[in-house]
């Protein structure tokens, strides 16, 4: 288990309180081949990890759909779905997948993780009345990228 | 913030990338701190970058630099407009 047993008791209470709409949950993976060739730097992967940690989370709450998609086997759904890097992570409430994680979400991005699960879960985002209008001012479609490291 | 933002409208989208799995994008944004935040189109092109923890006052002010416009809070009630970017506000 990746997750303490303390840490899902604490989890599951928050999902049952606070997940409001099912949520989905893609997450795209290109399992290791297994394949190590001498003389040639392995580039990091945590699929299988970020596999089985997105398991552990969705067994804590019914309203949780977890989807694998093997990007190796299912490139059409890679592409579909804009992802270019794995593993991906694409949290889907009522609308569509604009909630993403790239890479093991561990440490705080944890938290982040089960934060943005409950997010998406909602009918209503909690935003102010400012940031309303800043959204609503927006012309066109915008991108926002936060890079973080484990800790 | 930016995954709650994200949530509430199509307009924005908002990825949270471990910046040593993706080494080569993280280099793209020569990112050398964390957390920092790329402000961008939606294409990538027109990006803005950030160093560390951003305020919900300056997030939001990215984001319509980004889109070409100026925030302006003003007045008693903190009316808010929004007005094109001229160059002494870039």
């Amino acid at each position: 288990m990746l997750i303490q047993e303390r840490d899902r008791d604490v989890i599951r209470q928050r999902f049952t309180e606070q997940l409001v709409n099912p949520v989905t949950i893609d997450l795209y993976i290109r399992p290791d081949s297994g394949l190590i060739i001498p003389g040639r730097q392995q580039s990091p992967n945590s699929s299988s990890t970020t596999q089985q940690l997105l398991e552990e989370v969705a067994e804590l709450s019914a309203k949780i759909t977890l989807n694998i998609i093997n990007v190796a086997a299912d490139e059409d759904a890679a592409k579909l779905a804009g992802i270019t890097m794995v593993p991906a992570i694409v949290l889907r409430g009522p609308d569509d997948g604009r909630v993403r994680f790239f890479g093991l979400p561990s440490g705080y991005e944890f938290g982040s993780l089960i934060e943005g699960i409950t997010i998406v879960s909602q009918p209503e985002p909690p935003i102010d009345d400012v940031a309303a209008k800043v959204l609503d001012m927006l012309p066109e479609d915008l991108t926002v990228q936060v890079f973080v490291t484990p800790t | 913030m930016a995954h709650l933002l994200a949530s509430a409208t199509s307009r924005l989208r908002a990825d949270v990338i471990e910046a040593n799995e993706f080494p080569a994008l993280s280099q793209r944004y020569q990112v050398s701190a964390v957390p920092t935040t790329v402000f961008s189109k939606r294409d990538g092109s027109d990006p803005r970058k950030a160093v560390g923890a951003l305020p919900p006052e300056n997030f939001l002010g990215a984001l319509l630099e980004v889109s070409g416009l100026a925030l302006e809070v003003a007045g008693e009630d903190d009316a808010l407009t929004a007005s094109e970017a001229g160059e002494e506000t870039r």
